[in-house]
């Protein structure tokens, strides 16, 4: 201390106090020791970089010879720019807003005259529909009448008249329908008159239009306008057939049908090897009633008869149109594909048939001849074949299908059920349902948690999408948890990860929380922290995957279902109970962590029959296909199956439920196959993989 | 009448370097060339007597005359310009040695490292003045080699003002600028290095 007082008190700091000799000596040393002489390369070695850093910086320069410009220029160089990109964006809206202004704004006459063809839509709607024609005859026609107009047809007389010469001469062909002779015997022979009557009224159009304008001076809009009025003879002509085949029931030989199914040739093709994107789109599911039957997926004897609308692939060639028929009439429809694909297409495409004006080189069909001509001249189609029966291998191919299906339902439903035991929980109910889009079987699975398990195994399904492959082949299941890619989020799995999650002994993770009550599987977080579970992490790609020897079709997405469909299908569930609803909330449900999982609806209701726990049930169904029953408490309007619960809580539990309720969780899960290859097993020996 | 001159020559002096350093700061490297002869024997100087040996010094020197061109534009004449460069030369040094540590070079030899080499002495025996008689070495040439190394045995931070204020003759207010330590620090680490190189120097300095 005093050493540093002696620093700062004297006037130059540090000497403070005088120097003692051996200090003054070491400054004078120090004073006295000579300055280094700096080596010349080193001023030299600097000017040389200085000196090629500046002929680099200046050779870039001088390259492009950049011009100066004054500076008030420089300044409102930017200005400019800025005007100019706003006078760019002015004239484009502009533009547009010219465009969209003439479908804005329709005069009274114009209106008028819009209604006339949508009148005369809806007749010729109403007269088709009388003869069995769906309504698309009448969409047609309005799409014609109205839709079209918008092209800035003020603008072009001779249009405007197509397109009501084309109102009026589409309402003629709907007459020209209604007579033909629709008995049995005369189905064909109407079939092709109609066919002449619509090609004749095409040519009179055309004709017609002709007249009134020379093809050179067509625009392109009425060019649009020629094929609407083709497209809508060919729809005309389509209906008919229908019309034909459904009410008068022709032989089987004299029918010409489809099903409702993708497009053919492109799109048979792109089936057989599209890959299956890895994510599923949002589940929605459609909750088949169990007494019927539910839809096939993709192929198979069921598929035929499920009716579905038709699902038209933008890549598909130009098929006009794919009408809905029984095909119950027709075990094995027709077939069509080109030349290069025989080999493939005819698997696909048996449950198929279309008025097809794709490049096909071959269709086998059974009808008459003029039918045939008729179809070569409409399509361009080399040959027409006539059908031949499935061959034994196909049956059986169609068979095993169905055999996979019931192995995966088997399969995946147990293997399921080993996650959710893992997670504390069991499955109770499990149900087939179809799943839009694309009507994918699936199968929803209901599960009782306790609560808090429960939000966790939403955890695992949701946030990371597993797919869960089981190996259920030894006695302790293993579940292979693989997250799947999922773009967009901070931990996006590049490749597949799997989390093994071994089961613990089930006496080991159950736990009594409270005396007398009985014991409850814990939670995975806490048994895994008290070492009673064992979890190993292993990553492996999908090629590991398919070489592992997995049982059959084990391999599954399982998602949680939307809320609309978990409410759905809990209020079916309940009304099975013989339930009846009170009242009904919004709440919203947290996770253990606190993380909020997303709004639950509530619904407290009054069960009916004597429920064993107490009075109230309430359920909870919602964002996370959560559905939550609650027993215990009061009963706030017993109803006459109440009063036994109430008695029972009364007089036999007597608080021990009450000081410790016990809230169960319903959680509903869509388990799909997943997009990984499926085995399909022909024999006990041969195996053959196929996409899904 | 002396002292007069010398401030009109300085005031010449200093007149002329800020036209060289406007021409240099312009891109002229024959200017930044006369900028380096007069200071490269400075610069280079104090890199030595920091680093301890002539290539690291030399490297630095070039480092520091290279950061010089490069930043010239920044300097603004506020102080002097060699104060500006010393401040370069301590930051290029005190790069190396940070950069030298984490290449795990560490300038730092045990002393009581075993050596197996019989030819090469053991570094406490190198270290070991081998001339008993400190007078005649005072009186020689290599009593400077001496204050050299035991310079080299300092702290860093008290070489550094050691060299500043004794052997290149700093104040106090150009070694906190050019170390960028407030005043009062300055004043107390040149008190501490002094009184710890004393130390160090405690025989020599007897019987001097």
């Amino acid at each position: 201390m005093s050493d540093e007082r002696n620093i700062f008190d004297g006037p130059n700091g540090d000497d403070g106090k005088e120097l003692t000799a051996e200090e003054r000596r070491l400054e004078a040393l120090l004073s006295e020791m000579p300055r280094r002489r700096c080596p010349s390369h080193v001023r030299e070695n600097v000017l040389a970089a200085l000196r090629r850093q500046m002929e680099e910086e200046t050779k870039p320069a001088e390259a492009p010879k950049a011009k100066v410009i004054a500076f008030p220029f420089r300044r409102r160089v930017f200005r400019i720019l800025e005007v100019a990109a706003i006078l760019v964006v002015a004239a484009v809206g502009l533009r547009v807003y010219l465009n969209v202004r003439p479908r804005a704004q329709i005069a009274p006459t114009e209106l008028a005259s819009r209604a006339e063809p949508a009148r005369k839509a809806g007749e010729v709607a109403g007269a088709g529909e009388k003869h069995g024609l769906p309504s698309r005859f009448g969409r047609a026609e309005e799409e014609i009448g109205t839709g079209r107009r918008a092209e800035g047809n003020e603008k072009r007389p001779h249009a405007k008249a197509t397109e009501d010469r084309v109102s009026e001469k589409a309402a003629d062909l709907a007459k020209a329908a209604t007579p033909v002779p629709l008995s049995a015997p005369d189905a064909t022979k109407g079939l092709d008159t109609y066919v002449e009557v619509a090609d004749k009224a095409a040519k009179e159009v055309r004709e017609l239009d002709e007249k009134v304008t020379p093809k050179k001076a067509l625009e392109k809009g009425a060019e649009v306008e020629a094929d609407l009025l083709k497209q809508a003879v060919a729809d005309v002509h389509r209906q008919a057939v229908t019309v034909t085949k459904s009410q008068a029931a022709p032989p089987e030989s004299e029918s010409v049908v489809a099903s409702p199914a993708r497009p053919l040739a492109g799109p048979a093709r792109s089936l057989a090897t599209r890959p299956v994107p890895s994510i599923a789109p949002p589940v929605k599911a459609e909750v088949v009633p169990a007494a019927q039957p539910a839809a096939p997926v993709r192929s198979g004897p069921l598929a035929a008869s499920a009716p579905a609308p038709s699902v038209a692939a933008p890549s598909a060639p130009s098929i006009s149109a794919v009408v809905p028929v029984e095909a119950a009439a027709e075990p094995f429809t027709p077939k069509a594909g080109k030349a290069e694909a025989e080999g493939q297409v005819p698997a696909l495409v048996a449950e198929d048939l279309y008025f097809l004006q794709g490049d096909l080189d071959w269709i086998e069909i059974e009808s008459s001849a003029p039918v045939q001509q008729q179809i070569l001249a409409r399509n361009k189609i080399d040959e027409i074949r006539v059908p031949v029966e499935p061959t034994p291998a196909q049956v059986a191919q169609l068979a095993d299908r169905e055999t996979t299906w019931t192995q995966f339902v088997q399969t995946s439903v147990a293997s399921f059920s080993e996650l959710v035991n893992s997670f504390g929980g069991a499955i109770t109910h499990t149900q087939e349902v179809v799943v839009m889009p694309g009507q994918r079987r699936a199968i929803v699975v209901e599960c009782n948690f306790r609560d808090t398990n429960g939000n966790a195994l939403i955890n695992a399904v949701n946030q990371k999408r597993m797919v869960a492959v089981s190996n259920i082949e030894t006695q302790r299941a293993k579940l292979l948890l693989l997250p799947a890619k999922e773009a967009g989020s901070a931990g996006q799995v590049t490749s597949r990860g799997g989390v093994v999650f071994q089961s613990a002994p089930e006496d080991a993770r159950q736990r009594q929380f409270a005396p007398g009550a009985p014991p409850q599987l814990d939670n995975l977080q806490r048994a895994r922290s008290r070492g009673q579970y064992q979890v190993s992490v292993q990553r492996m790609n999908e090629e590991d995957l398919a070489q592992r020897r997995l049982p059959a079709v084990s391999n599954f997405f399982a998602q949680t279902l939307p809320p609309s469909q978990t409410e759905l299908y809990a209020n079916q569930r309940a009304a099975k109970k013989s339930q009846f609803f009170v009242q009904q909330s919004l709440e919203q449900r947290r996770d253990v962590a606190g993380q909020r999982l997303g709004y639950a609806y509530t619904t407290q209701t009054t069960t009916n029959a004597p429920a064993p726990g107490g009075l109230e049930v309430s359920r909870w169904g919602g964002y996370a296909g959560t559905s939550n029953e609650q027993r215990g408490g009061t009963a706030t309007t017993p109803g006459e199956g109440a009063t036994s619960g109430r008695a029972a809580v009364t007089g036999t539990i007597a608080g021990q439920q009450a000081a410790f309720p016990v809230a169960e969780t319903q959680l509903y899960f869509v388990l799909e196959p997943d997009q990984l290859p499926m085995q399909v097993i022909h024999s006990a020996t041969q195996v053959e993989s196929v996409a899904r | 009448m002396v002292q007069t001159k010398q401030t009109v020559t300085a005031r010449v002096e200093s007149g002329d370097e800020q036209k060289i350093v406007e021409q240099a700061r312009d891109g002229d490297v024959n200017a930044f060339d006369i900028l380096i002869q007069r200071y490269q024997d400075q610069v280079y100087s104090v890199a030595y007597r920091l680093v301890g040996n002539e290539d690291d010094a030399a490297d630095v020197a070039q480092d520091v005359f290279l950061a010089c061109f490069r930043h010239l534009k920044d300097y603004r004449g506020e102080s002097k310009l060699s104060t500006w460069l010393y401040r370069i030369t301590i930051n290029t040094v005190k790069n190396l040695w940070s950069r030298q540590k984490r290449q795990g070079y560490d300038v730092t030899d045990s002393l009581d490292e075993d050596n197996n080499d019989p030819e090469t002495p053991a570094l406490v025996e190198s270290l070991a003045d081998p001339a008993p008689n400190p007078r005649s070495l005072a009186a020689g040439a290599e009593m400077g080699e001496i204050v050299e190394r035991k310079l080299l045995e300092l702290e860093p931070e008290f070489r550094e003002v050691i060299v500043l204020r004794f052997i290149e003759g700093l104040s106090y207010e150009e070694i906190a600028e050019a170390t960028k330590e407030p005043l009062g620090t300055v004043k107390s680490r040149i008190f501490r290095a002094r009184k710890a190189l004393k130390e160090r120097m405690k025989d020599y300095l007897q019987e001097v």
